[in-house]
């Protein structure tokens, strides 16, 4: 794959010294921006090595949104995040599954909340000025208290949906 | 820099992380440690923040009380034209 400029010399010469290849060697590793990746490899508990298991995509994702999941990526800009009820003083409840129950209460985090709306049947999209976390979430779902840059008046449903590209909600219940 | 959250928990106010008040949770952990120094969270709202919300309050139940009253008056005036039976109720929606 690639060797040392000092360890090359001329082909089908002897010489004297330690030579590995001549300088029509490829080198792999030319630039700094080169890169190569390993895989197959696992880290084990104790000196006995096991077979490599393979876990299929669906379940090495799960297992990841145990501890980190984002809403937003699989519909850039059109992604239904949960659904809720609109209430008083230009707020919305919203509730948001989790995919997997997650290890602890989440943190939550989002890219900017008007890049998500509460959106009624009637009212169209209403803008969210801040998002925050309602005391009664869980590991299993979130609920999310919207402040709405307008009003649908109080007791519609809705749907809570990313409305920009790159809108992103995280929730993380990391180590 | 913390300060309390709305409902719950604080908020990190380096990238308005909104974290719940969980033992189990490291955001939780590192803002417990925050506090064992001595530092304090701040309140949920500042002064300003209070004056807009309230403003928004009141905005909101203005709206509701011109919604409340346009829909009486637009009762009793079709009562009044006979369009409307005289025992409908005011909140049949």
């Amino acid at each position: 794959m690639m060797n040392r400029k000092d360890y090359h010399a001329t082909a089908n010469a002897w010489q004297s010294g330690a030579y590995l290849a001549t300088s029509s060697q490829v080198n792999v590793m030319q630039s700094t921006s080169d890169a190569f990746g390993v895989t197959g490899v696992q880290l084990e508990i104790g000196s006995a090595a096991t077979q490599f298991e393979y876990r299929p995509y669906r379940h090495e994702l799960a297992l990841c949104q145990r501890y980190f999941v984002v809403f937003g990526a699989s519909n850039d800009g059109q992604d239904i995040i949960g659904s809720g009820v609109s209430e008083d003083s230009s707020t919305a409840m919203a509730l948001v599954n989790h995919p997997v129950e997650m290890r602890a209460l989440p943190s939550l985090s989002y890219s900017s909340a008007n890049h998500f709306a509460f959106r009624v049947a009637s009212g169209g999209d209403n803008t969210a000025t801040n998002i925050t976390l309602s005391g009664i979430s869980g590991t299993r779902d979130s609920w999310l208290s919207l402040t709405l840059a307008t009003n649908p008046a109080a007791g519609y449903g809705g749907i809570v949906r990313s409305q920009t590209s790159g809108g992103r909600l995280y929730l993380s219940a990391e180590l | 820099m913390y300060k309390l959250g709305e409902y719950a928990g604080v908020v990190r106010l380096t990238d308005n992380t909104h974290i719940p008040a969980c033992p189990d949770n490291r955001d939780w952990q590192e803002y417990l440690e925050w506090r064992a120094k001595g530092n304090e969270p701040l309140p949920a709202y500042t002064p300003a923040e209070l004056a807009e919300k309230q403003k928004a309050e009141d905005e909101a139940a203005r709206e509701r009380l011109i919604a409340e009253k346009t829909r009486e008056l637009a009762v009793a005036e079709l009562k009044r034209e006979g369009k409307l039976p005289t025992d409908y109720r005011l909140n049949q929606k």
